[in-house]
């Protein structure tokens, strides 16, 4: 699915990003976890396709293709989604009619007609449900005056009616009450398949142990330092990121 | 009715004479500073002589997807085909002059009970250039229930020296003080006077169109028209300033305004100048207590267009709702000049206008409010608002506060920027193509300004005219 080599990264000539490596296969679940500063959302960013870093060297290749020979939107539409850590607002675009937007461009990208009204509209409804997504806030500007938890909820909103092919959350829980944890941790599991894959970005157990990952890893100064089981992140609640300060990566 | 009245001739020839002792504006003169002025010269003030033909007017040359209908195809719309199509079908009655000629005489059936209108033709006596002056005709409308001894005893009732035109004609916008006033007084061909009785309200707006062809290239178009809202009555005019792209017409409108007490009116100016076309245009309006007027101006292009809007809130509670959208591109300079007076106590003004700026044009915003010392507890804001297509376009804003009175709430505020690139980035994110994500940004910019205008047939029309506008707009 997606297969990240050796990538370097930097922003305002700072490098960022030291040789990450990482594999993801289909329906795999992946975290993400490493101290503030270590380069998570900045891999997330790249990978998206935000301009504002520049890709130095390396490789993603994501289904099959060359992702940094795609802009962001072409991205989007075959499939790769970036929940944001700090989402955006945009003042006077509707959050239905946005999604709309995003959904039939990523259809006519794949040769379809445009979604119905009476089906998207249904779609709509059925996923604001599933992530426990006010009604309200679905004819509001996109994340305009929505509180924090609204701005998250709304992220796994746009994942669930997107349905990508993978799907990276930079710190979805973070700021979240704990109903709300279970709202976006029972979102995202309801989206699991076999077809669909992962990336966590968290500094939290506590999501983890509502979305089971299949791999957990370490990113410490622009590498991912040591990958593990879920265990891995049990034993980074206990001690911290400091036994991986030191370590170099593998 | 032979001639122009008495009286119309007088402020004429006033005029006249105010334009040859002060002279045309001047750069260093603090309201025209900055300006250009290079379009203003004696030999371009010329009005256009020769008498626009409907057949001499080329369809094509109407800009905007809504001036589509072709009176070539529709025979009885004739010239009126040159009005936005949305426009006119909305509109409760309509009047287009081209070349600062009606082209077509006003129609008493046409006109929503209560609404006098009457036209008063080939004024030109008192223009030198003009040699072909006709006899002052008046075509006059008035209320159905009215016979039409009624009708034609009003018309001529309205242009006697004691009736309301001769009372606020030229009282609004003073030849004395404004040197253009002065000069579209003394030049203006045909004056339009719209009476709304007390109590009247009309639903649909009425719509009035002067249109510049190629003839009037390198010559000036001086439309004036009056409007006098008597208490309590309730109006709303469309008011659309256009020309041939190619010609390099001036064109100098005065509007007057007199809002009685208790009275609303809302007018939209809607201006789509032809690429080389230029516009200097006045608005002065009275507004008596209890009154009020929703002012929304558009601009559109237009080598270069200057609305000069001015309101006197003379009575307690009096009100004035201003806002505009300026689109401009290529080296389209674009500029409101706003005035508001607060003459009384309670009196408020809120005004909005937005602009968005692309290639090299620059849109100037200018909003003086002042307030007089027995103006307490009023309500002063201002707002103005730019953004920035392109490194090269440009926005000036100017605010002006001249306060007298202690017991005020003003604000203002000016800002201009560029698109927000975080929101374009996240709207890619999702798959919204760049561009439109642009587009998306930039009429949610618009639309507060667009929604703030008093019409919503102009606004919708406002909306269409923004897609056409922006780059990628129309494939949307
Ligand atoms: N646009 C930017 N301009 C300048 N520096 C940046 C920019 N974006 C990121 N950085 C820097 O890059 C480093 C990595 O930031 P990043 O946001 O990727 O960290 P993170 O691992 O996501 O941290 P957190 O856990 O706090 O979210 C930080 O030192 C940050 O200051
Ligand atoms: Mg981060």
């Amino acid at each position: 699915m997606l297969r990240i080599e050796d990538l370097h990264a930097s922003v305002a000539e700072t490098p960022i990003l030291k040789g990450v490596q990482l594999s993801i296969g289909p329906g795999e679940v992946h975290a993400i976890m490493g101290p503030n500063g270590s380069g998570k959302s900045t891999l997330s960013k790249v990978l998206a396709g935000d301009e504002s870093y520049t890709v130095e060297s390396g490789r993603v290749d994501f289904e099959g293709q060359n992702l940094f020979e795609m802009p962001p939107e072409e991205r989007a539409r075959a499939g790769l989604f970036l929940g944001f850590q700090y989402p955006v607002e945009i003042p006077g675009v509707n959050n239905s009619y946005f999604l709309k937007a995003a959904l039939n461009a990523a259809r006519a990208a794949r040769g379809e007609p445009e979604i119905d009204p009476v089906s998207f509209l249904k779609r709509v409804r059925e996923r604001a449900q599933w992530v426990g997504l006010d009604d309200s806030l679905l004819k509001r500007p996109v994340n305009a005056g929505f509180s924090g938890g609204e701005k998250k909820r709304n992220e796994i909103f746009h994942l669930a009616v997107l349905e990508p092919r993978l799907a990276i959350l930079d710190e979805t829980d973070s700021g979240l009450d704990i109903d709300a944890l279970r709202a976006v941790a029972d979102g995202v599991n309801r989206m699991r398949d076999p077809q669909r894959s992962f990336l966590l970005i968290t500094h939290y157990q506590r999501l983890l142990s509502y979305i089971e990952p299949d791999y957990v890893h370490v990113m410490v100064r622009g590498q991912i330092v040591r990958s593990g089981g879920k265990e891995l992140a049990a034993e980074l609640e206990r001690s911290g990121y400091a036994a991986f300060e030191d370590e170099e990566a593998a | 009715m032979a001639g122009a009245p008495q009286w119309v001739l007088q402020r004429r020839a006033h005029a006249e004479e105010q334009v040859e002792s002060r002279g045309l504006p001047q750069p260093h003169w603090e309201a025209w500073r900055g300006c250009d002025l290079g379009a203003l010269t004696p030999s371009r003030l010329t009005s256009v002589a020769a008498p626009a033909l409907a057949s001499s007017v080329a369809p094509a040359a109407a800009r905007g997807a809504g001036a589509v209908t072709d009176p070539s195809s529709d025979p009885l719309r004739g010239p009126i085909g040159l009005l936005p199509a949305p426009l006119c079908d909305a509109a409760s009655a309509r009047l287009l002059f081209v070349d600062g000629r009606l082209t077509s005489p006003v129609e008493a059936s046409e006109w929503p009970p209560g609404v006098t209108v009457s036209v008063l033709s080939g004024v030109g006596a008192a223009d030198a250039h003009d040699t072909t002056a006709t006899t002052a005709a008046v075509t006059t409308a008035a209320a159905p229930e009215g016979s039409a001894a009624v009708a034609s005893d009003q018309a001529a009732s309205l242009w006697q020296g004691d009736g309301w035109a001769a009372s606020h004609l030229g009282a609004h916008a003073k030849a004395d003080e404004l040197p253009l006033a002065a000069l579209n007084l003394a030049r203006t061909r045909e004056v339009v006077v719209i009476h709304v009785a007390a109590g009247i309200e009309v639903a649909e707006p009425l719509l009035i169109g002067s249109y510049c062809s190629a003839a009037a290239a390198g010559q000036a178009v001086y439309p004036r028209v009056l409007l006098c809202a008597e208490p309590g009555s309730r109006i709303g005019v469309i008011e659309w300033c256009s020309g041939a792209a190619a010609s390099d017409y001036l064109h100098i409108p005065v509007y007057e305004l007199a809002i009685d007490r208790g009275a609303r009116v809302e007018w939209t100016r809607l201006s789509e100048e032809g690429e080389v076309g230029r516009q200097f245009a006045t608005l002065r309006a009275t507004v008596q207590a209890d009154g009020e007027l929703a002012l929304h101006s558009h601009l559109d292009g237009g080598a270069q267009v200057r609305a000069d809007l001015g309101v006197v809130l003379a009575g307690s509670n009096a009100g004035a709702d201003l806002s505009g959208l300026v689109l401009g591109k290529d080296a389209s300079y674009l500029d409101h000049h706003t005035a508001i007076w607060h003459c009384a106590a309670e009196t408020y003004s809120r005004q909005l206008f937005k602009g968005v700026l692309d290639e090299s044009a620059c849109g100037l915003f200018d909003g003086a409010s002042h307030v007089a010392e027995q103006a307490q507890r009023i309500q002063a804001e201002q707002q103005c608002r730019n953004l920035l297509l392109s490194d090269t376009a440009q926005a000036r804003m100017v605010p002006r506060l001249e306060i007298y009175a202690d017991d005020v709430r003003c604000s203002h505020g000016a800002t201009s920027g560029e698109l927000d690139e975080q929101a374009i980035f996240y709207m890619r994110a999702r798959g919204i193509d760049a561009a439109v994500a642009r587009l998306l940004l930039t009429e949610a910019f618009a639309e507060g300004a667009i929604a703030a205008g008093p019409c919503a047939v102009a606004a919708a029309y406002q909306r269409q005219q923004l897609r056409r506008f922006l780059p990628g707009g129309e494939a949307l």
